[in-house]
């Protein structure tokens, strides 16, 4: 009797770590080339099926051989089926807000018919980190 | 008998200061007289400049006439002699405008750097566009080659190079 409670406490117990390890909340890329807009989370495109769907944003610093800089930032997403947004900016806000993002999290952007970023958005939430970090094993 | 004598002395005293005035306005007369024929001969020379501009063209006038023409002088006989010129010649003129036109615009090509690293930038663009593809490497140095461009043109290609990327139109990543 002993052991029966043994095995089933012990079966609960790998049951309750399994069950519970956080929200998850995977947001594949989804690119809307009528509303100009873009949104995704960056791990769930990045262990996706296919090999189309990717997200991100970024930003290039040059030297514009004048003795200055020049810095422009850009999103770009391509969800499953295929469909590619791509934007930049040379808006300071907009650059602090690309320079403001985390890693693994959820991206959100708009852009005008120029190709111009006009809405950039960053989610760093626990939901959208990979299952296990090799930091966690 | 004594006050006569004053009064013929003061009249006498009139008399020859009247005379005196009289002679300086006399020489004030010739002197402006004479600045008078100055002035028309110097008139007289800038006519007879102008007519034999007409005949013998502008460098002749500039050899005989640059002591009694002023700079205004020459810029209203260039000014006449193209205006006679283009009424003349209406369509010689015509073909030197436009002459002159494409020689700036060849200047343009030529003589502004800014100018022909837009137009690089652009044969870039339509090379990547035509091969269908740009690799990350290649989209650096199209990038590095951008941010050298005037500001006011370099939101313009990186808009065309966004635009041709969401179109497809090349396969790549900023």
């Amino acid at each position: 009797m002993k052991r029966l409670v043994s095995l089933v406490a012990g079966a609960m117990a790998m049951i309750s770590t399994a069950a519970f390890g956080g929200s998850v909340q995977p947001f594949p890329v989804d690119v809307d080339l009528v509303a100009l807009t873009a949104n995704g989370d960056m791990v769930t495109a990045r262990y996706s099926a296919n090999e189309n769907e990717f997200i991100g944003c970024g930003i290039r610093i040059f030297d514009d051989g004048a003795g200055g800089t020049f810095s422009f930032g850009f999103c770009q997403a391509e969800d499953r089926d295929g469909e590619r947004a791509f934007c930049n900016s040379q808006d300071a806000a907009l650059l602090d807000a690309i320079s403001s993002s985390g890693d693994f999290g959820f991206i959100t952007f708009s852009y005008d018919e120029d190709g111009v970023c006009t809405r950039i958005g960053f989610s760093n939430q626990s939901f959208y980190l990979p299952e296990k970090l090799k930091s966690n094993e | 008998m004594l006050w006569g004598a004053c009064v013929m002395k003061i009249l006498i005293g009139l008399s020859i200061v009247q005379t005196l005035l009289l002679a300086i306005i006399g020489m004030r007369v010739l002197s402006m007289d004479a600045r008078m024929d100055t002035v028309t001969d110097t008139s007289l020379d800038v006519l007879s400049a102008t007519s034999q501009l007409k005949n013998a063209g502008p460098v002749e006038i500039a050899q005989t006439s640059t002591a009694s023409l002023t700079g205004e002088d020459v810029r209203w006989i260039i000014q006449e002699e193209l205006a006679s010129f283009a009424k003349q010649h209406p369509v010689a003129a015509g073909q030197r405008m436009a002459q002159n036109k494409t020689t700036r615009q060849k200047a343009l090509e030529n003589g502004e750097p800014l100018y022909a690293l837009k137009a690089d930038v652009q044969q870039e663009l339509d090379y990547f566009i035509g091969r269908g593809d740009i690799t990350q490497s290649e989209m650096t140095k199209l990038q590095i080659k951008i941010a050298k461009l005037p500001p006011s043109e370099r939101g313009e290609m990186l808009s065309r190079l966004t635009k041709s990327l969401s179109a497809g139109e090349i396969d790549g990543q900023f």
